[in-house]
């Protein structure tokens, strides 16, 4: 990686995976030796940040902090915009959350980094997401959706009707899994019959937890939104 | 006073997670080893607070290799917590066994093609392909244009398959992705998606067992079970036969312990007593069996990155992190049964169902070491952990055979629950990689303390208050490095465990020349 840094600078896409430990100095995360001296992934990340052409964090963790993130934070892990806001980088950023982040969404943006260059500022939602990953609201794409229209909600796991009862964070969450489902096309969380947790918001884990609690109604004002 | 070498290796790659290697070499073999993990999260501060129910969700997400096996052990917990652990019904039962085991069948096959044979395998070989295969074909392509990675950098020195002998193992290399998918969506089809799957609940399931999902179950099984007996296990023979001297290498404690695995009945809520597909179990040197004692299970944290005290059951523990510690040396900590150093894995689970009398187990382990004619006891070897794990495959397929047919289309897969003020819950299991135990105490309906005892703690764990090494530090100490600039031994002996370290977190001072400060392998 540092040999590429090197070589090719402004001629690389730096890709983090992870959100970044910055309390203890770093010492929560290091990544290999460089002459005796353990390298932090915060050291690491802020070196070839210096001359990438940009970059993508990949999955929750990088984009948004994720599960480290959750409160009460012990290793002080920061999402990779977050850690470059403090350290003044200033780095074309493109983040591909989900935990874990679908095949498709990683390979299709970085393909299309390759093929185009970087993305145009209305390519990415306000989170700096790919609107072409990101875009539809689960809830709007959800097979179950005619369930909730028709007021017909499951009571418990295994049960037919909307999840909306349960926790389902579909009304609030922005991701074409009821279109792209998982594994090559096989199924999807909803399609299993549990809910969906949100887990490609900036949100997760902390801010509806616990994970099966039902929306409030802030919540839900995005997605009246967005189907009126 | 002969000159010592410090070898270090960090990272350990083509293994999951963060870890370190160091070992002091005198006069050509390895004195001192030391086994680090480097990263902490600190997952069990996290849990602590939340809805219990969460915890199902978030451990999984302690890595994206073995996902399943933490849905399992903390849907298992949640399930004693919560007392319904007698009352999940059998088609809840039965579709957790086949998530799990899809689970096993790609990681054995994932640890074995992708991350252990090109220590093995000369896939350089391939350069002057000449006949009409399309996937080697384009792995000459691939090496043609001086793309090398992820086969390179790598140890020289040791490759002794002949051309044509590795080039058909590198088509094997590509098959086990085709096959590792097919296991992937096999475990998607009841679990919604891998990693992280979101159907395995308190209580059963959330997903219903229908005929076409059953169906597209089948195919796909019978896919996989042909290519574990006629691909994956005759290639760990081959290798077995090859590398004869791994017989005699990477020796562990020669303890074994098992909290067995798959569910063959879900009426007795212990699970230490509860009828398993593997039996659950503790084998001291080899010979005497005893039974699961879960009260047996201490941790320490003497040389770990932690503060409090040694010897504590994980029920009882808290997490207090100290990256400072002098002392320590890693995030990882010192599990022990009955105060003493136990290997866990495939290979412990197989020693332990054979002497707790299984019958399938006994017969296919002697008759591989009839087979390959040694003695039993080389089984604690580099070898031993690689034949295990095929072998159990094998198994596990044949049994995911016939537990799909036990499948009730519209019976019940899952037992409605309260979450309790007050209680407390174990969930223990093994998985692909070894036992693997997480503890709960509930107050006010929330989790007050979440634990987690995870296989590589067991395998990759520190020297304990009394100095003993963890296993895998044990394999390596003695060991000969034939050339220090080429450690390839350690790592062998390193990936024959398997090693995952972000579960696992949730070297010496010698004076001697460093080899090269950075290596990877």
């Amino acid at each position: 990686m540092r040999d590429t840094a090197a070589k090719k600078p402004g001629g690389y896409i730096l890709v983090v995976d992870g959100s970044i430990p910055t309390a203890e100095d770093g010492l929560y995360c290091t990544l290999g030796e460089i002459d005796g001296a353990l390298v932090t992934m915060k050291d690491l990340t802020k070196e070839l940040a210096k001359d990438a052409l940009c970059v993508i964090a990949v999955g929750t963790c990088a984009a948004f902090g994720g599960i480290p993130k959750g409160s009460p934070n012990p290793t002080g892990a920061k999402s990779v915009s977050d850690f470059f806001k403090e350290e003044a980088i200033d780095k074309p950023l493109i983040n591909l959350p989900g935990c874990p982040p679908h095949p498709d969404w990683m390979v299709g943006t970085i393909a299309s980094v390759l093929l185009k260059g970087l993305p145009k500022a209305d390519e990415l939602d306000e989170k700096k997401r790919p609107l072409a990953f990101y875009g539809p609201l689960i809830h709007d794409n959800c097979p179950r959706r005619a369930y909730f229209d028709a007021g017909r909600f499951a009571r418990q796991p295994s049960e037919p009707g909307c999840l909306y009862e349960l926790g389902c964070k579909g009304p609030y969450t922005y991701a074409d899994c009821p279109i792209r489902h998982w594994n090559n096309g096989v199924n999807w969380c909803i399609g299993a019959g549990a809910q969906c947790i949100g887990c490609v918001e900036p949100d997760f884990i902390d801010k509806y937890e616990p994970l099966f609690s039902k929306l409030d109604e802030e919540a839900l004002e995005r997605f009246k939104i967005k189907t009126r | 006073m002969p000159m010592a070498t410090k070898i270090i290796i960090d990272p350990v790659t083509r293994i999951e997670g963060h870890m370190k290697i160091e070992a002091t070499v005198e006069n050509g073999a390895v004195r001192d080893a030391h086994c680090s993990g480097t990263l902490f999260r600190g997952l069990e501060i996290i849990l602590k607070g939340r809805d219990p129910r969460d915890a199902q969700r978030i451990t999984q997400r302690v890595c994206g290799v073995c996902p399943a096996v933490h849905a399992t052990a903390s849907t298992l917990n949640l399930d004693s917590a919560f007392g319904i652990a007698d009352k999940i019904p059998d088609n809840g039962r039965i579709l957790r066994n086949l998530v799990l085991g899809s689970n096993y069948l790609q990681s054995h096959i994932l640890h074995f093609y992708h991350l252990a044979a090109l220590d093995f395998v000369d896939v350089a070989l391939c350069k002057d392909y000449s006949g009409k295969d399309s996937d080697l074909r384009s792995v000459k392509d691939f090496i043609s244009r001086g793309e090398l990675a992820p086969f390179v950098p790598r140890y020289e020195g040791d490759y002794r398959f002949d051309k044509d002998t590795s080039q058909t193992l590198v088509k094997h290399y590509i098959e086990a992705f085709e096959i590792r998918r097919l296991a992937q969506e096999m475990l998607t089809l009841f679990g919604g998606k891998m990693p992280h799957n979101a159907s395995v609940v308190p209580g059963g399931i959330t997903e219903h067992p229908t005929v076409d999902k059953i169906t597209g179950f089948f195919w796909r099984l019978n896919r996989i079970k042909e290519f574990i007996e006629g691909t994956y296990l005759p290639d760990v023979v081959a290798v077995a036969k090859t590398y004869p001297d791994y017989l005699k290498i990477g020796s562990g404690p020669g303890n074994f312990l098992s909290y067995g695995v798959f569910d063959l009945d879900g009426t007795v809520g212990d699970y230490s007593k509860r009828q398993r597909l593997f039996q659950q179990g503790a084998v001291e040197g080899l010979k005497s069996f005893k039974q699961l004692d879960t009260d047996q299970i201490t941790e320490s944290v003497a040389h770990s990155w932690y503060d409090g005290a040694d010897g504590v059951h994980p029920s009882e523990e808290d997490t207090v992190p100290n990256a400072r510690k002098k002392e320590g040396y890693s995030w990882v900590r010192s599990p022990r049964y009955e105060g003493k150093v136990y290997e866990v894995g495939p290979l412990a689970r197989w020693v332990v169902s054979y002497f707790a009398g299984n019958k399938e187990v006994k017969e296919m382990l002697d008759n591989a070491v009839k087979d390959l004619g040694i003695e039993f006891t080389d089984l604690n070897s580099v070898t031993g952990r690689h034949l295990a794990r095929a072998l159990e495959a094998k198994v596990v397929a044949d049994n995911m055979a016939n537990w799909v047919l036990e499948l009730v289309p519209g019976d019940p897969v899952y037992k409605e629950y309260e979450i309790p003020e007050e209680g407390s819950g174990m969930g223990i299991v093994d998985g692909p990689r070894g036992a693997l135990g997480h503890w709960i105490k509930i107050k006010d309906k929330r989790i007050e303390r979440y634990q987690l005892v995870v296989p590589t703690t067991w395998n990759a764990s520190p020297q304990d208050e009394k100095g003993q090494p963890g296993p895998m530090e044990q394999s390596l100490m003695g060991t000969e490095v034939k050339d220090e600039k080429n450690p390839y031994e350690l790592v062998r002996i390193a990936r024959s465990y398997d090693p995952c370290l972000a579960c696992s977190v949730h070297t010496i001072s010698i004076k001697g020349e460093r080899l090269g400060s950075i290596r990877v392998s």
